[in-house]
């Protein structure tokens, strides 16, 4: 009896320091990951760092303005450009330009709906 | 420590005989002492205590070892944390463009103590950093400190080949490099930052000054990432307008110098601000020069005709003037004691306020300011902030020159414009306050709204005054001397000034200081604009003309036509109904 005790105390030994061995080795697997990752983010970060630095040193106003004179045809602002958003006129009364046009071919005439639910795939023509 | 066991042991041995035991060697002893038996328990238990005593006192002793003797990779690790170049936070403008960032670069260090054949090293890092000075290398090789920089911020090849080298004792370690990516465009704003990241002019010295640095030496904020980015008041389209302005013009009225600003009247936010020359904060090789100062902020200067603003205000606001007074100008000159003071655009009439505004009077400026009185104009220059040192976020600031005995005649003087030296940003301030409606305030360069700026606003003159002034300098671009900058749709006010320089003590007649402040639109002022020119000359166009009107005003007029599409003032091309109520009602000169 006190011998199973003994394999059953001695097995539980094992097993647990098995298992805190393996804890222990995948904790030291994922925090060097981490740092991986960390080193990573790091270096994209300070490489957005640059780029961004990079972005703005094309963009800048006067590289800009030089451009536009070498390159682009056009001409400076005016202020009676700019017209305010209620100056702009109100748009007219809608109009049904293809019913007016049948309208003047004598076409006015409502269309006759077929009754016969076998022919609602097709569209009737006013011709019929 | 296994020496004094031994010696322990050696006295257990002396006892041992005092017993009377037989000596028969060491080992013979020890297994007496072992042997199962109840008598020698006690030596037994005394050589376990005395095997963890010896234990313990060797553990301690190694812990005091590793407390008092400096840890070699922790101290090379402080060494390189305060040597190195510290994060700043970027600084963006008003809409969130880059003004300035932290890129990270990667710095060369040795370790001389470290270093094996100094000889052989400094050789061959000459060899891959050819900038590198063989003999001062050389001597800092040879000193005896744990950490030296051989070269900051080197390229990545360089990084490659130094590292290919192998040298041991030779360590790199990365930085932060400060950088401008807009170049010379806010130059003076931004001020710029050592190799150290130790901001040495601009904004860059006010953001250490609220406790960036003792952030850093506390071992905190070594990443940009940490830190939140600064925020100006500027906006990077229109700053870089106003230096491109400002260098055409500068070219076109050859000029030795100019300046210019615009200025939120209603929150105090300076939009742009430029001062040439300038310096790239990139390579601010030549940023200390004297002529590359900023003169909006360092610059002291007579503003001439700009400060009859000031004076027709005093006198408006005081009640010993009204919009209707009038003052006569006959003779055209006026004498105080042995100095004798001329009209420049004589007249020989009898003028209205508008009118001595207009034709930029002497006369009728110093009339006025002689109603108010020389502790009247003095108390009333004093709240205006024209008399101390103005302070914004900006490091440099100049104080006013005061005259240091305030008599009639340096009154007479400053009515006009002469005799009082002030920073332009200062008198920007005071024009600010005359036309917004009395509130005046400090310019700032962060970004803030009118509700922040009004808590900080102080009340300086009446709404009624306001609006006097802003009727007036309206009269002023449409009829007056500042026509030029009268952009059509803007509804542009302005006040030219010129001043003549003084060379060696006197007034020098054909070295001009030219200023143009301009407000727009004149009813409801949102902007300010100023530009200034020192010593610019006559061109073709002008008629040889070099006043105010022919450089700064013509600068000033581009200034507002392309700021305002920028600034989102809207064009009106019917003038507003019944922008000036009060002066109509008053019958103002002018107003009908």
């Amino acid at each position: 009896m006190i011998k199973l005790l003994h394999v059953i105390a001695i097995g539980a030994l094992v097993s647990s320091a098995v298992y805190a061995y393996s804890i222990k080795y995948e904790t030291t697997l994922a925090a060097e990951q981490l740092q991986k990752m960390r080193a990573k983010t790091q270096r994209e970060r300070d490489a957005i760092a640059v780029l961004k630095a990079e972005w703005q040193f094309l963009n800048r106003p006067d590289r800009i303005q030089t451009l536009a004179d070498r390159h682009l045809d056009l001409q400076a602002f005016s202020a009676t450009q700019v017209v305010k958003a209620s100056e702009i006129p109100n748009r007219g009364p809608k109009v049904d330009a293809i019913g007016r046009k049948l309208e003047d071919l004598g076409l006015g005439v409502p269309t006759e709906t077929p009754k016969n639910t076998k022919q609602s795939g097709t569209t009737p023509g006013p011709m019929q | 420590m296994s020496q004094s066991r031994e010696n322990e042991a050696a006295m257990d041995e002396v006892d041992g005989a005092a017993e009377g035991a037989p000596r028969r060697g060491r080992m013979a002893w020890l297994r007496d002492v072992f042997r199962m038996s109840g008598e020698k328990s006690e030596p037994r238990v005394g050589l376990v205590i005395l095997g963890f005593s010896a234990l313990f006192i060797a553990i301690t002793a190694r812990l005091v070892l590793l407390a008092t003797l400096p840890n070699e990779q922790v101290g090379l690790r402080r060494a390189t944390a305060t040597a190195t170049s510290a994060a700043r936070p970027d600084i963006v403008d008003r809409n969130g463009e880059v003004l300035a960032t932290d890129i990270r670069t990667v710095s060369v260090f040795a370790e001389p103590r470290k270093i094996l054949d100094k000889d052989e090293a400094t050789e061959l890092l000459t060899a891959v950093l050819p900038d590198l000075d063989a003999k001062e290398l050389r001597e800092k090789l040879g000193t005896k400190k744990g950490f030296v920089w051989v070269q900051r911020e080197i390229t990545p090849r360089q990084q490659a080949e130094v590292h290919r080298l192998g040298i041991p004792g030779v360590g790199f370690v990365p930085e932060n490099k400060r950088v401008y990516p807009n170049g010379t465009v806010a130059a003076h704003i931004l001020g710029f930052a050592n190799i150290d990241n130790v901001g040495i002019a601009g904004m860059e010295k006010y953001i250490d000054s609220q406790g960036l640095q003792d952030l850093n030496g506390a071992g905190f904020a070594t990443e940009s990432t940490d830190l939140k980015p600064l925020k100006l008041s500027i906006d990077l389209r229109v700053q870089h307008l106003v230096r491109d302005e400002l260098m055409k013009g500068m070219e076109r009225f050859k000029a030795i110098a100019a300046a210019g600003a615009i200025l939120d009247v209603n929150t105090g936010e300076v939009l742009g601000l430029a001062s040439l020359p300038d310096f790239d904060p990139n390579n601010p090789v030549d940023a200390l020069e004297k002529d590359r100062i900023n003169r909006m902020n360092v610059g002291v200067y007579e503003m001439g005709s700009t400060f009859k603003a000031l004076t027709i205000a005093m006198a408006l606001d005081s009640g010993k003037a009204n919009i209707n007074s009038s003052y006569s100008t006959a003779g055209g000159m006026m004498r105080f004691g042995r100095q004798v003071i001329k009209e420049y655009h004589g007249t020989g009439r009898t003028l209205t306020v508008p009118e001595v505004f207009l034709h930029s009077s002497n006369m009728g400026s110093i009339k006025m300011a002689l109603a108010v009185g020389v502790e009247g104009h003095k108390a009333f220059l004093k709240k205006m902030m024209q008399l101390d040192r103005m302070t914004t976020e900006l490091p440099e600031s100049a104080a006013p020159i005061v005259p240091q005995r305030w008599g009639e005649i340096n009154t007479a003087t400053i009515a006009f414009g002469h005799g009082l030296a002030v920073a332009p940003i200062q008198a920007m301030a005071a024009v600010a306050a005359l036309v917004n409606g009395g509130y005046l305030m400090k310019p700032t360069f962060l970004k803030r709204s009118e509700e922040e700026a009004k808590k900080t606003a102080i009340r300086v003159i009446k709404p009624e005054t306001s609006e006097a002034m802003r009727f007036i300098m309206r009269l002023n671009g449409e009829k007056g001397s500042a026509r030029k900058a009268d952009i059509p749709g803007y509804f542009v006010g302005g006040k030219t000034g010129t001043a003549e320089k003084v060379i060696n003590g006197r007034y020098a007649k054909n070295k001009n200081f030219t200023t143009f402040t301009a407000i727009a639109p004149s009813d409801k002022p949102k902007y300010l604009f100023l530009a200034i020119y020192d010593e610019p000359k006559g061109y073709a166009e002008s008629g040889g003309y070099s006043t105010a009107a022919w450089n700064a005003g013509v600068t000033t007029g581009k200034l507002i036509e392309r700021a305002a599409p920028i600034l989102g003032l809207t064009p009106r091309f019917d003038p507003p109904p019944s922008p000036f109520p009060l002066m109509a009602k008053l019958g103002a000169w002018g107003s009908r």
